[in-house]
C-alpha cells in the first residue's frame, strides 16, 4: 500500500535533478532576444531548394522542440512520419496539386497556394493524431464550448 | 509552432500544408504511409532552404489586438463590417505589405 502510494507520487512530481529547470532571472533578456530573432525571421516558403539535403540530425532537433511543446492535458496524440523517399513525397504533391486545381474551379476568391513546391522540400514530416487518444482525456470531453465548435481536434497549434 | 521555431533556429523556410478536414486527403496519404485508419493526418511540415528570397508577411500591430482589463469596443468587427472585408479584402491577407491590405 505504502509503496504503491511512494510510486504515485514519483509519477506525478518526478524529482530527479535532471528535471529542475534552467529558467533565466525574470526580466532577463539574455534568451528573449534571441528568441525573438528567431521568431520575428521565421516565414513560410511554398517553393525550397530540391537538392539541399537535410542532414538526419536536424530532423531530431525539429522534432525533439516539437515534443516539447505545450498541448491541452499534455495528451501528446501526435505521431511524426519523417518522409525522405522521393516517390511518396511527388506522390503526395500530386494529390494536393488535384486539390489545388479542384478548389480553383470551386472559384473560392481566396488564392490557393502553389501546392507543386510541396515535392521540392527537401524536408518532410507527416503529422498525425490518434484522437483516441485525445478522447481518452476526459477534460477534453465534447460539450458545446466555442473551443469545441470551432476547433475540435486541433492539436496541431502546439506541435 | 515549437518545431516551426525549431526549424527557423536552424534557417529553415517552413510550409505547413494541412490535411485534416479534407477526406479526399486522409484517402490519399494513409495508405502512401502505412497510418491506420484510426489516426488522422494533421498536416504536413515541409522545410528546406527556400527556392527564393521568402519575405516577410505585414502582421497586425499591438495596438490594433490588445487591450487592457477590459475588450475595447472599437476593436469590435461587426457582421456587415466582416462580410465587407471578406468580399473587399480578405483575398489580400496573404500579401507583404498591411497597405495592400487596408
Ligand atoms: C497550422 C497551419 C496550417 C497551415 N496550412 C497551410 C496550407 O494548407 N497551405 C498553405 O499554403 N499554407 C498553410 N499554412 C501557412 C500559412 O498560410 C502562413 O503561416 C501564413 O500565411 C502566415 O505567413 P508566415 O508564416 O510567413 O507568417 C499553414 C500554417 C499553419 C500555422
Amino acid at each position: 500500500m505504502t509503496t504503491q502510494t511512494t510510486l504515485h507520487v514519483n509519477d506525478v512530481e518526478p524529482s530527479r535533478d535532471d528535471d529542475v529547470l534552467d529558467l533565466p532571472k525574470i526580466g532577463s533578456r539574455a534568451r528573449y532576444d534571441p528568441l525573438m530573432a528567431v521568431i520575428r525571421n521565421r516565414v513560410t516558403a511554398r517553393a525550397f531548394d530540391p537538392d539541399f539535403t537535410v542532414p538526419e540530425e536536424h530532423y531530431d532537433l525539429i522534432l525533439d522542440a516539437a515534443r516539447h511543446a505545450p498541448l491541452g492535458a499534455n495528451s501528446q496524440p501526435w505521431h511524426f512520419v519523417v518522409v525522405r523517399d522521393p516517390d511518396t513525397k511527388r506522390a503526395i504533391a500530386d494529390y494536393f496539386v488535384d486539390e489545388q486545381r479542384a478548389r480553383a474551379k470551386m472559384k473560392m476568391k481566396f488564392p490557393t497556394p502553389a501546392y507543386r513546391g510541396l515535392a521540392t522540400a527537401p524536408g518532410f514530416i507527416v503529422v498525425a493524431s490518434d484522437f483516441r487518444w485525445v478522447q481518452a482525456f476526459p477534460v477534453l470531453k465534447n460539450d458545446d464550448s466555442d473551443l469545441n465548435r470551432i476547433c475540435t481536434g486541433r492539436t496541431w497549434s502546439a506541435s | 509552432m515549437s518545431a516551426h521555431l525549431g526549424a527557423a533556429s536552424l534557417g529553415y523556410a517552413v510550409w505547413w500544408v494541412t490535411a485534416i478536414g479534407q477526406e479526399n486527403a486522409q484517402k490519399a496519404m494513409k495508405p502512401l504511409l502505412g497510418i491506420s485508419d484510426e489516426l488522422s493526418v494533421l498536416d504536413i511540415f515541409a522545410f528546406g532552404p527556400p527556392a527564393r528570397p521568402p519575405y516577410k508577411l505585414w502582421k497586425k500591430s499591438l495596438d490594433e489586438i490588445v487591450d487592457h482589463d477590459r475588450f475595447d469596443q472599437t476593436h469590435f468587427m461587426s457582421d456587415a463590417e466582416l462580410e465587407e472585408w471578406i468580399r473587399s479584402k480578405r483575398h489580400k491577407v496573404m500579401f507583404k505589405d498591411a497597405d495592400q491590405v487596408d
